[in-house]
């Protein structure tokens, strides 16, 4: 959706999901995840998370 | 033998002018307030071409007049064209009457994709090596809530079909521990229900990043690199301008859009439609509609912080 949230400001335009997606094939497609993070802290999270959880191995 | 009186001084054993204890109790005293006057004006002594006397002398946000703030914006645009080469415009979006705002994320629909992330981090400005964001999404296994098991560095294809997608930004809490703790009053909450910070103000304490139960602001570890022809124009005071080395940030629900009555970066950029925005003392609104009509939660309601932010699953 873009456009505004205050009507009396301006309109939005809102997508369908058949605009997109093909109503034959409605499962969402996997896609790759864009910008995965660079900073410290998140680098920190996973390396807590694996300390915390070891045997998890969704980590 | 007479006694030295407090006007003659002692002299030492062996007769000669040797230096006495009370000269030399003097001399300390005096390296001690000269080394502490030093240490008093150290700020000016490394004053660098960066930090102009006005920025210097600049009163907190609430405190300048309208032709102050006119006349602050006018100074940053003019530093942001010498240092990034970029054309901006700074203005002071201020809250709107009878708006309080309210955010709110369909678990069920979030693919995950990150698109949100990189929105905000086009649209604030942010410090392109660093690949700063305001929102962190979170992988989670499914049934479990506990955000110290969710992991934001995933890789693979998405939505991985045993997990769930949890982006968390600033909440915009209503009781923030991140203000109480600011020890120069540089953050606040405003009327329309938005944390915000006098990046000119910030002292770069931390305080604030360490009370944030969210994990939501981020510290300028180093003064933003941004490509001039990446640097998006439209800016306010209070949100998306270049942050200054050395002070925090967070997360305004990109308030130099939403007080124009626009929906914010993150919400545009969301394939799926995960997320709602909107005016939470409207009882038309979207959001509104969605608090009534689903099971909506907050993170670490527990805390008491009482987010702006909601989450829920569709039924």
């Amino acid at each position: 959706m873009t456009g505004h949230w205050d009507l009396t400001a301006g309109g939005r335009v809102r997508n369908t999901c058949t605009d997109c997606h093909d109503v034959h094939a409605p499962a969402y497609p996997q896609v790759q995840p864009v910008f995965a993070p660079q900073d410290r802290g998140a680098r920190q999270q996973r390396a807590r998370a694996a300390a915390a959880f070891p045997h998890d191995s969704s980590h | 033998m007479i006694p030295p009186t407090k006007d003659q001084p002692e002299e030492s054993a062996d007769g000669a002018d040797a230096v006495t204890r009370r000269t030399a109790l003097k001399l300390a005293g005096a390296t001690l307030g000269a080394a502490a006057f030093a240490k008093a004006i150290a700020p000016i002594a490394s004053w660098t071409s960066e930090l102009s006397v006005d920025e210097f002398l600049q009163k907190h946000y609430r405190e300048l007049s309208r032709e102050e703030l006119e006349r602050v914006m006018a100074r940053m645009e003019q530093e942001t064209l010498r240092e990034y080469g970029a054309e901006v415009a700074i203005h002071d979006a201020r809250p709107r009457p009878g708006v309080k705002f309210g955010y709110a994320l369909n678990l069920s629909i979030c693919v995950g994709c990150r698109k949100c992330a990189q929105a905000c981090h086009r649209e604030n400005n942010h410090d392109r090596p660093s690949g700063n964001s305001y929102i962190r999404v979170l992988e989670m296994q499914k049934g479990s809530i506990d955000l110290e098991r969710g992991d934001v560095t995933y890789e693979h294809p998405v939505p991985h079909p045993d997990k769930y997608y949890m982006p968390v930004q600033c909440q915009q809490c209503d009781h923030p521990p991140c203000v109480n703790v600011c020890p120069v009053e540089a953050t606040w909450k405003e009327p329309d229900g938005i944390v915000v910070v006098d990046y000119n103000w910030c002292i770069g304490c931390r305080y604030c990043e360490a009370a944030c139960p969210y994990h939501a602001r981020r510290f300028n570890w180093t003064k933003p690199s941004v490509p001039a022809e990446e640097v998006n124009p439209v800016q306010a005071y209070l949100s998306n301008r270049i942050r200054p080395q050395g002070v925090m940030e967070k997360c305004t629900f990109c308030l130099h859009r939403t007080r124009e009555g626009r929906l914010p970066a993150c919400l545009e950029a969301c394939p799926t439609g995960a997320r709602v925005f909107g005016n939470l003392l409207d009882s038309d609104s979207e959001i509104r509609r969605v608090l009534a009509n689903k099971r909506v939660f907050v993170l670490k309601e527990e805390l008491g912080t009482r987010p702006s932010f909601f989450y829920f699953f569709d039924e």
